[in-house]
Protein backbone atom coordinates (compact mmCIF):
# COMPACT_ATOMS: atom_id res chain seq x y z
CA UNK A 1 0.00 0.00 0.00
CA UNK A 2 2.71 2.42 1.00
CA UNK A 3 4.84 1.36 -1.92
CA UNK A 4 2.00 1.95 -4.35
CA UNK A 5 1.70 5.54 -3.12
CA UNK A 6 5.34 6.36 -3.74
CA UNK A 7 5.05 6.76 -7.51
CA UNK A 8 2.10 9.19 -7.59
CA UNK A 9 3.62 11.12 -4.67
CA UNK A 10 6.87 11.47 -6.62
CA UNK A 11 4.91 12.68 -9.64
CA UNK A 12 3.18 15.29 -7.52
CA UNK A 13 6.48 16.42 -6.02
CA UNK A 14 8.00 16.76 -9.50
CA UNK A 15 4.97 18.70 -10.70
CA UNK A 16 5.25 21.06 -7.70
CA UNK A 17 8.94 21.67 -8.25
CA UNK A 18 8.63 22.20 -11.99
CA UNK A 19 5.69 24.55 -11.44
CA UNK A 20 3.14 22.11 -12.86
CA UNK A 21 4.87 21.90 -16.25
CA UNK A 22 2.16 19.74 -17.79
CA UNK A 23 -0.54 22.33 -17.09
CA UNK A 24 -1.30 25.33 -19.32
CA UNK A 25 0.75 28.34 -18.29
CA UNK A 26 -0.54 31.37 -16.42
CA UNK A 27 1.04 34.43 -18.06
CA UNK A 28 1.18 36.61 -14.92
CA UNK A 29 2.81 33.75 -13.00
CA UNK A 30 5.38 33.21 -15.75
CA UNK A 31 6.13 36.95 -15.74
CA UNK A 32 6.55 36.99 -11.96
CA UNK A 33 8.81 33.91 -12.10
CA UNK A 34 11.00 35.45 -14.79
CA UNK A 35 11.37 38.69 -12.88
CA UNK A 36 12.14 36.85 -9.64
CA UNK A 37 14.77 34.66 -11.36
CA UNK A 38 16.40 37.72 -12.87
CA UNK A 39 16.52 39.47 -9.47
CA UNK A 40 17.87 36.34 -7.82
CA UNK A 41 20.92 36.37 -10.10
CA UNK A 42 21.59 40.08 -9.50
CA UNK A 43 24.34 40.29 -6.86
CA UNK A 44 23.27 43.81 -5.83
CA UNK A 45 19.76 42.58 -5.03
CA UNK A 46 20.89 39.44 -3.22
CA UNK A 47 23.42 41.43 -1.19
CA UNK A 48 21.36 44.52 -0.37
CA UNK A 49 17.77 43.20 -0.34
CA UNK A 50 17.99 39.56 0.76
CA UNK A 51 14.95 39.77 3.04
CA UNK A 52 12.77 41.51 0.46
CA UNK A 53 13.74 38.88 -2.10
CA UNK A 54 12.92 36.11 0.35
CA UNK A 55 9.41 37.52 0.76
CA UNK A 56 9.05 37.64 -3.04
CA UNK A 57 10.06 33.97 -3.15
CA UNK A 58 7.41 33.16 -0.53
CA UNK A 59 4.73 34.92 -2.61
CA UNK A 60 5.89 33.06 -5.71
CA UNK A 61 5.65 29.74 -3.87
CA UNK A 62 2.12 30.56 -2.75
CA UNK A 63 1.19 31.57 -6.31
CA UNK A 64 2.64 28.31 -7.64
CA UNK A 65 0.81 26.26 -5.04
CA UNK A 66 -2.44 28.06 -5.83
CA UNK A 67 -1.90 27.42 -9.53
CA UNK A 68 -1.07 23.73 -9.04
CA UNK A 69 -3.99 23.41 -6.63
CA UNK A 70 -6.28 24.56 -9.43
CA UNK A 71 -7.21 27.80 -7.68
CA UNK A 72 -9.13 30.33 -9.76
CA UNK A 73 -7.26 32.56 -12.23
CA UNK A 74 -8.20 35.55 -10.08
CA UNK A 75 -6.39 34.10 -7.05
CA UNK A 76 -3.32 33.03 -9.06
CA UNK A 77 -3.14 36.42 -10.80
CA UNK A 78 -3.42 38.21 -7.47
CA UNK A 79 -0.60 36.19 -5.85
CA UNK A 80 1.53 36.51 -8.99
CA UNK A 81 0.97 40.28 -8.86
CA UNK A 82 2.14 40.36 -5.24
CA UNK A 83 5.22 38.26 -6.16
CA UNK A 84 6.00 40.58 -9.05
CA UNK A 85 5.62 43.77 -6.99
CA UNK A 86 7.60 42.29 -4.11
CA UNK A 87 10.44 41.46 -6.52
CA UNK A 88 10.27 45.07 -7.72
CA UNK A 89 10.47 46.12 -4.04
CA UNK A 90 13.65 44.02 -3.66
CA UNK A 91 15.16 45.60 -6.79
CA UNK A 92 14.19 49.11 -5.68
CA UNK A 93 15.56 48.48 -2.18
CA UNK A 94 18.93 47.64 -3.73
CA UNK A 95 18.78 50.80 -5.88
CA UNK A 96 17.85 52.92 -2.87
CA UNK A 97 20.60 51.51 -0.64
CA UNK A 98 23.16 51.99 -3.42
CA UNK A 99 22.08 55.63 -3.80
CA UNK A 100 22.27 56.15 -0.01
CA UNK A 101 25.81 54.74 -0.02
CA UNK A 102 26.71 57.18 -2.78
CA UNK A 103 25.27 60.05 -0.72
CA UNK A 104 27.28 58.99 2.33
CA UNK A 105 30.53 58.69 0.38
CA UNK A 106 29.97 62.02 -1.38
CA UNK A 107 29.20 63.73 1.97
CA UNK A 108 32.47 62.47 3.47
CA UNK A 109 34.36 63.61 0.37
CA UNK A 110 32.69 67.04 0.50
CA UNK A 111 33.56 67.55 4.17
CA UNK A 112 37.19 66.59 3.55
CA UNK A 113 37.38 68.80 0.47
CA UNK A 114 35.89 71.76 2.38
CA UNK A 115 38.50 71.42 5.14
CA UNK A 116 41.33 71.05 2.65
CA UNK A 117 40.07 74.01 0.63
CA UNK A 118 39.90 76.23 3.77
CA UNK A 119 43.42 75.24 4.88
CA UNK A 120 44.85 75.85 1.44
CA UNK A 121 43.13 79.23 1.25
CA UNK A 122 44.47 80.25 4.65
CA UNK A 123 48.00 79.07 3.74
CA UNK A 124 47.90 81.11 0.55
CA UNK A 125 46.84 84.21 2.49
CA UNK A 126 49.71 83.73 4.96
CA UNK A 127 52.39 83.75 2.23
CA UNK A 128 52.12 87.48 1.33
CA UNK A 129 52.03 88.38 5.05
CA UNK A 130 55.26 86.44 5.60
CA UNK A 131 56.85 88.16 2.62
CA UNK A 132 55.80 91.56 4.01
CA UNK A 133 57.29 90.68 7.40
CA UNK A 134 60.59 89.63 5.83
CA UNK A 135 60.72 92.83 3.77
CA UNK A 136 59.91 95.00 6.81
CA UNK A 137 62.61 93.28 8.86
CA UNK A 138 65.13 93.87 6.05
CA UNK A 139 64.24 97.57 5.94
CA UNK A 140 64.54 97.81 9.75
CA UNK A 141 67.96 96.13 9.62
CA UNK A 142 69.09 98.42 6.83
CA UNK A 143 67.88 101.48 8.74
CA UNK A 144 69.69 100.20 11.86
CA UNK A 145 72.86 99.73 9.74
CA UNK A 146 72.71 103.29 8.47
CA UNK A 147 72.03 104.74 11.90
CA UNK A 148 74.12 102.69 14.34
CA UNK B 1 16.44 53.78 7.46
CA UNK B 2 13.39 54.25 9.62
CA UNK B 3 11.97 51.75 12.05
CA UNK B 4 8.72 51.31 10.09
CA UNK B 5 10.62 50.06 7.06
CA UNK B 6 12.48 47.42 9.06
CA UNK B 7 9.30 46.06 10.64
CA UNK B 8 7.16 45.68 7.59
CA UNK B 9 8.73 42.62 5.92
CA UNK B 10 8.13 40.49 9.03
CA UNK B 11 4.56 41.68 9.31
CA UNK B 12 4.10 40.90 5.67
CA UNK B 13 5.48 37.35 5.98
CA UNK B 14 2.83 36.71 8.62
CA UNK B 15 0.05 38.31 6.64
CA UNK B 16 0.93 36.33 3.47
CA UNK B 17 0.20 33.09 5.31
CA UNK B 18 -3.09 34.28 6.76
CA UNK B 19 -4.31 35.85 3.52
CA UNK B 20 -3.37 32.87 1.36
CA UNK B 21 -5.00 30.45 3.76
CA UNK B 22 -8.28 32.27 3.25
CA UNK B 23 -7.93 32.91 -0.46
CA UNK B 24 -6.78 29.42 -1.50
CA UNK B 25 -9.35 27.56 0.55
CA UNK B 26 -11.99 29.88 -0.85
CA UNK B 27 -13.41 30.22 2.63
CA UNK B 28 -17.04 31.27 2.42
CA UNK B 29 -17.01 33.45 5.52
CA UNK B 30 -13.95 35.66 5.23
CA UNK B 31 -13.66 38.08 8.14
CA UNK B 32 -13.43 41.78 7.37
CA UNK B 33 -9.73 42.48 6.68
CA UNK B 34 -9.55 45.42 9.08
CA UNK B 35 -5.88 44.82 10.05
CA UNK B 36 -4.83 44.54 6.42
CA UNK B 37 -6.78 47.72 5.59
CA UNK B 38 -4.97 49.55 8.41
CA UNK B 39 -1.56 48.21 7.27
CA UNK B 40 -2.29 49.33 3.71
CA UNK B 41 -3.35 52.80 4.85
CA UNK B 42 -0.17 53.08 6.91
CA UNK B 43 1.91 52.04 3.87
CA UNK B 44 0.10 54.67 1.78
CA UNK B 45 0.77 57.47 4.25
CA UNK B 46 4.40 56.35 4.47
CA UNK B 47 4.63 56.60 0.67
CA UNK B 48 3.19 60.14 0.80
CA UNK B 49 5.59 61.01 3.63
CA UNK B 50 8.52 59.65 1.57
CA UNK B 51 7.67 62.09 -1.22
CA UNK B 52 5.64 59.74 -3.38
CA UNK B 53 3.39 62.55 -4.68
CA UNK B 54 6.46 64.19 -6.19
CA UNK B 55 8.73 61.30 -7.10
CA UNK B 56 6.33 58.36 -7.69
CA UNK B 57 3.16 60.15 -8.72
CA UNK B 58 1.77 57.47 -11.05
CA UNK B 59 2.43 54.54 -8.68
CA UNK B 60 0.92 56.42 -5.76
CA UNK B 61 -2.15 57.39 -7.77
CA UNK B 62 -2.82 53.74 -8.68
CA UNK B 63 -2.37 52.67 -5.06
CA UNK B 64 -4.81 55.37 -3.91
CA UNK B 65 -7.40 54.28 -6.49
CA UNK B 66 -7.05 50.68 -5.28
CA UNK B 67 -7.44 51.85 -1.67
CA UNK B 68 -10.70 53.58 -2.59
CA UNK B 69 -11.88 50.40 -4.34
CA UNK B 70 -10.91 48.39 -1.23
CA UNK B 71 -12.96 50.77 0.96
CA UNK B 72 -15.89 50.30 -1.39
CA UNK B 73 -15.49 46.50 -1.27
CA UNK B 74 -15.48 46.71 2.54
CA UNK B 75 -18.72 48.72 2.44
CA UNK B 76 -20.21 46.11 0.08
CA UNK B 77 -19.00 43.37 2.48
CA UNK B 78 -17.04 41.81 -0.40
CA UNK B 79 -14.20 40.94 1.95
CA UNK B 80 -12.19 38.75 -0.44
CA UNK B 81 -12.04 41.61 -2.94
CA UNK B 82 -11.25 44.08 -0.14
CA UNK B 83 -8.48 41.79 1.11
CA UNK B 84 -6.89 41.35 -2.31
CA UNK B 85 -7.06 45.06 -3.10
CA UNK B 86 -5.68 46.05 0.30
CA UNK B 87 -2.79 43.58 -0.09
CA UNK B 88 -2.01 45.05 -3.48
CA UNK B 89 -2.16 48.57 -2.03
CA UNK B 90 0.44 47.58 0.56
CA UNK B 91 3.01 46.36 -1.98
CA UNK B 92 2.19 49.17 -4.43
CA UNK B 93 2.62 51.80 -1.70
CA UNK B 94 5.85 50.24 -0.47
CA UNK B 95 7.21 50.29 -4.00
CA UNK B 96 6.12 53.92 -4.43
CA UNK B 97 7.82 54.90 -1.15
CA UNK B 98 11.04 53.13 -2.18
CA UNK B 99 10.97 54.68 -5.65
CA UNK B 100 10.59 58.11 -4.06
CA UNK B 101 13.40 57.47 -1.57
CA UNK B 102 15.64 56.19 -4.37
CA UNK B 103 14.91 59.19 -6.59
CA UNK B 104 15.58 61.61 -3.72
CA UNK B 105 18.83 59.89 -2.75
CA UNK B 106 19.99 59.80 -6.37
CA UNK B 107 19.24 63.52 -6.71
CA UNK B 108 21.16 64.32 -3.52
CA UNK B 109 24.09 62.13 -4.63
CA UNK B 110 24.22 63.94 -7.98
CA UNK B 111 24.15 67.38 -6.31
CA UNK B 112 26.91 66.39 -3.88
CA UNK B 113 29.05 65.04 -6.69
CA UNK B 114 28.65 68.39 -8.48
CA UNK B 115 29.69 70.27 -5.31
CA UNK B 116 32.70 67.97 -4.97
CA UNK B 117 33.72 68.58 -8.57
CA UNK B 118 33.73 72.36 -7.98
CA UNK B 119 35.63 71.98 -4.69
CA UNK B 120 38.24 69.78 -6.36
CA UNK B 121 38.81 72.43 -9.06
CA UNK B 122 39.16 75.06 -6.33
CA UNK B 123 41.72 72.97 -4.45
CA UNK B 124 43.71 72.30 -7.61
CA UNK B 125 43.79 76.05 -8.34
CA UNK B 126 45.02 76.78 -4.80
CA UNK B 127 47.76 74.17 -5.02
CA UNK B 128 49.16 75.60 -8.24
Amino acid sequence: MTNKLYFPMTLIAVAMVSGCASMPQNSSLVEAENRYNRARTDPMVTRLAALELEIAGAYLNKANHAFCGQASDDVVDHLAYLANQQTAIAEQTATWKTAELLVNTATIKRNLALRLSKKLGAAKRRIPIRQQTVERQAVELAVAGINP
Amino acid sequence: MNKFYRLRPYQMMRSIGIAVAFIVTGCASIPAPTQQMAASKAALSDAVHAGGSEFAQHQLKIAMQKMNAAEQAMADEDYLRAWQLAEQVQVDAQLAALSARSAKAQKTAYQLQEVNRVLQQEIERNVQ
